[in-house]
């Protein structure tokens, strides 16, 4: 067996052992909170309608939402055949629509308000490090630095409740929540309407997470900058722009390059706070709310969805990986 | 960015409220904070919309099909499908004809004979006849665990055109409130047979709603469902076009469209309302809240020492002063009536000495010394023998955690009792109450379903289960003393005949009042925002005969018709 095979063949099995692991996990800790579908909805009947619950209520509601004692490792295997068939089942709270529909439905948005703001605060962060780790004290780095430090500390939430404050309560320039504007829905202005609800809740990911790509790439590009091969092109007299993009940044780009790919990974489980925070339509919105109530189908087939893109970025992480560095090929041996 | 971590989720949610809160604040202090109201349909001329928010969802799922196990359904606020008697929560709960023009009970109350109203049209032009009732009635026979309204019914069906017989195998009359929107959760909302007889109601989604009610779907879109008012509606037109569904979001987000002017109508608790919304544009700006006829009290485990001391009852009821609890959490709701009803509600049916229990402190201590009780180092003890006092509140109810501390400080201040305040998860909260694992505990009592409902629900000894076996959200407190159930009794074999309710329901309160099985702490409301940018004529507190909340159906269609439409 070639060495490629036999890393090719290893790692296959680490991503099926870790498969096995999640899909496991994915099954049995949703079991282990605390609570019933049954109990959480009697107790939300009560709170909206202010009226104790008549038993024969309460008796239906338990025969529909069944027995959470139900031997488990029946349904352990009822839950990986019905998943080898692509089925994640139907959503409890959203009865009966598959869940599969609901994923399919708020994917989109997620992947559009996520998806984006990654690969821009990607771009941004890093194009900036560049700049600031090539001369590394200067006026620029003496501006960028502190300031990406300050804004990876400050907390998410707090920038996003400030933003919709500002821009959507007092000013007024942007709508305080949603994904579009409902009265525009299957009219012409849709796709208008799509790009500015999402302008701000994408500004605030942006925002809050380009300074950690730029801090990354800034040290990078500091050690890089030092090293010998730098200080060979700059003796032959190459042009200072391509030193610092093919000879320095090239280099520098390494871990970034994997950081980038694991935070699309990231992408689906998504921006949680964001969704929550601009009442955005996205997979995020849908798991805090399946959370909620108990729907055990749907949150497992959030974080189904979520573990397999983050395993998936990772081999494509660990591929690119062994491309682009040739020295990791050789650890595989 | 910021990936979902399980363990932390709930307090970060709760930072989030309450840096909203410190956002709002500030808000207050800068001009121009309220906004410009988004223009009416029609550039500026009267509004013709209303934008509703009836829940907390940010997306909806089109399923209309009111009678499907599902806790998400698309809301239709009791504009499409309508049920045949109203709840009047301002006269105790009476029934009062809504698609039913009239009842007659018979053969001792076990034969109902509903008289249907003959104008009633489907939104398709079909009139609504005593085959669409029957059908609807008979739903929760043929399908038992849909049967999530508790109806105890055994059968009904058409007589004539226009009459329809149900039937119960003992009196029914008690449970027929759960015929009306707001009473039960799942109350008969009238469907067309035409449409729905063929369907497997347990599956079946029922995309575009036809109705009786006042308005027809007009469009469906995830975020927010759009209705059109009937022109050929029974009880008369509305005067907007449409009426907006909004999923609007989380509370914080629903505050901020309320006071931008998005919203014209939430139902959602908001504490401080008084200087977070009303008092930034008092012109527009209202928040009300009416009277479940419950209320929020303090359960005792009755079965359980120190609690099966009445003295201790009434001294831990006494040392409260709930008037300054609730300023903890200031949302609305006003202390509670010591009898478990609430005046609003049940004014004709009120014992005279029943009142709101007063901070008490002498007494309260004469009340454990009568009992042979003493306090020993936090402790209360008797014979020699010490109890550790603990009190139960829900952790996610941010008032009922001010309050649970409030009541520790009063219970250290005025009786120099220690009691343990634990903060249970919701989903955690009701399994040990059923199952009788507490001390005490904060919960629901009462409402607005009638005095045999309120008393029934924690003072029948019928119900009594030990220590340890689930009590199935009935009679947690673990009440089995007998001299309730002649009264109880009474009220059941009396129906209609209002001087013996009013004799059975008085001895009731009084034993609620001496007893003190539970001590209700808190009037139990309904909260509901207003922005009156684009409509006047909300209903006002106090003078008003529907309460305008989108869970009691017909209520909210009477509030709807009675609004103006700002001229501008």
């Amino acid at each position: 067996m070639s060495s490629r095979t036999r890393f090719l063949v290893r790692r296959v099995g680490f991503y099926a052992a870790t498969l096995w692991s999640a899909i496991t996990l994915n099954f049995l800790i949703p079991r282990l909170m605390p609570g019933d579908p049954a109990s959480v909805i009697v107790r939300q009947l009560q709170k909206q309608s202010g009226q104790s619950v008549p038993p024969e209520s309460v008796e239906a509601i338990r025969k529909l939402f069944g027995d959470p004692r139900a031997n488990i490792l029946q349904q352990y295997v009822d839950y990986l055949s019905s998943l080898a068939h692509g089925d994640f089942g139907l959503s409890v709270s959203r009865f009966p629509t598959p869940v599969s529909e609901l994923l399919a439905a708020g994917l989109p948005w997620t992947l559009m308000l996520v998806g984006t703001t990654t690969v821009l605060a990607f771009l941004l962060g890093t194009a900036l490090g560049i700049a600031s780790g090539w001369r590394p004290g200067s006026k620029l780095d003496g501006f960028l630095s502190p300031l990406s430090t300050f804004l990876t500390a400050v907390p998410y939430f707090w920038v996003a409740l400030i933003a919709l404050w500002l821009f959507g309560l007092v000013l007024g320039w942007f709508p305080l929540g949603g994904g579009y504007d409902p009265d525009l829905y299957g009219r012409s202005g849709f796709f208008g309407s799509v790009l500015y609800y999402l302008a701000m809740p994408a500004a605030t990911i942006v925002f809050s997470s380009f300074g950690g790509w730029l801090l990354g790439m800034r040290n990078m590009m500091i050690t890089t900058v030092s090293e010998d091969y730098v200080l060979l092109g700059k003796a032959k007299g190459l042009s200072g722009a391509r030193i610092m993009f093919r000879y320095a940044a090239r280099n520098a780009m390494l871990p970034t390059v994997t950081g980038f790919a694991l935070a699309i990974g990231g992408v689906l489980g998504g921006a949680l706070l964001t969704e929550i925070v601009f009442a955005y339509p996205g997979i995020g919105y849908l798991l805090f709310d399946a959370v909620g109530k108990r729907d055990y189908p749907l949150m497992q087939g959030v974080f189904l969805m979520t573990t397999l893109t983050v395993l998936l970025a990772n081999l494509v992480a660990d591929s690119i990986y062994v491309l682009i560095d040739p020295r990791t090929r050789e650890g595989g041996r | 960015m910021s990936r979902f971590v399980p363990l932390i989720f709930r307090r970060r949610i709760t930072t989030i409220g309450g840096a909203f809160a410190l956002a709002m604040a500030v808000a207050a202090c800068s001009p121009g904070t309220t906004g410009a109201p988004t223009a009416a349909a029609n550039g500026g001329g009267p509004a013709e919309a209303i934008n509703l928010r009836v829940s907390s969802a940010t997306t909806y799922t089109r399923n209309f099909n009111i009678y499907s196990p599902s806790t998400d359904l698309a809301p239709t606020a009791g504009l499409i499908y309508e049920p045949l008697v109203r709840r009047n929560v301002f006269k105790g709960g009476a029934l009062e004809p809504w698609l039913a023009e009239s009842w007659e009970w018979s053969d001792g109350d076990k034969v109902l004979t509903l008289k249907l109203r003959k104008d009633v049209k489907f939104a398709d032009g079909t009139p609504m006849t005593s085959k669409d009732v029957a059908f609807t009635l008979n739903i929760p026979l043929k399908y038992p665990e849909l049967n999530t309204g508790g109806q105890t019914y055994v059968s009904a069906e058409a007589i004539d055109e226009s009459t329809v017989v149900v039937k119960w195998s003992k009196s029914g009359r008690l449970d027929f409130y759960r015929f009306a929107a707001g009473a039960s959760t799942n109350p008969p909302r009238i469907v067309p047979e035409h449409i729905w007889k063929d369907k497997d109601l347990k599956t079946w989604v029922n995309p575009d709603p036809v109705g009786t009610g006042v308005a027809a779907l007009d469009q469906f879109t995830p975020q927010q469902i759009s209705y059109k008012a009937r022109a050929d509606y029974w009880n008369g037109a509305l005067p907007m076009k449409l009426i907006k569904i909004v999923a609007a979001g989380g509370d914080d987000q629903t505050k901020a469209r309320l006071l931008k002017g998005d919203l014209d109508f939430a139902t959602m608790s908001w504490p401080n309302a008084q200087a977070e919304y009303v008092a930034r544009n008092p012109k527009t700006n209202l928040y009300s809240t009416y009277a479940t006829g419950g209320e929020e009290s303090l359960l005792f485990n009755l079965a359980k020492a120190p609690f099966d001391d009445v003295n201790v009852r009434r001294a831990l009821a006494m040392s409260l002063d709930r008037e300054s609890l609730l300023k903890l959490a200031p949302t609305g709701q006003n202390p509670a009536n010591a009898c478990g009803l609430e005046p609003e509600v049940y004014k004709d049916y009120m014992a005279p000495e029943c009142k709101v229990q007063t901070s008490d402190p002498e007494n309260a201590k004469k009340a454990l010394a009568d009992g042979g009780w003493k306090v020993e180092g936090g402790k209360l003890t008797k014979d020699g023998k010490a109890y550790d006092l603990s009190l139960k509140v829900v952790q996610e109810y941010t008032n009922w955690m001010a309050y649970g501390k409030g009541m520790q400080d009063q219970w250290k201040t005025n009786l120099g009792l220690d009691v343990k305040v634990v903060a249970v998860p919701e989903e955690n909260y009701d399994p040990p109450l059923n199952e009788g694992d507490f001390d005490m505990a904060l919960y629901w009592t009462g409402g607005s379903n009638g005095m045999y409902s309120v008393f029934s629900d924690q003072l029948d000894p019928a119900t009594y289960k030990p220590i340890g076996e689930d009590s199935s959200y009935l009679n947690q407190g673990r009440w089995k003393d007998k001299s309730t159930v002649p009264l109880l009794d009474q009220l059941r074999a009396t129906v209609g005949d209002d001087a013996k309710q009013k004799d059975a329901g008085q001895r009731l309160q009084r034993i609620v009042l001496d007893q003190v099985p539970y001590s209700p702490m808190f009037s139990s409301v309904w909260f509901v925002d207003m922005n009156m940018t684009r409509w006047t004529g909300w209903p006002v507190p106090g003078q008003t005969q529907f309460a305008p909340h989108s869970s009691l159906g017909p209520d909210l269609v009477l509030t709807l018709k009675n609004l103006k439409p700002v001229t501008r």
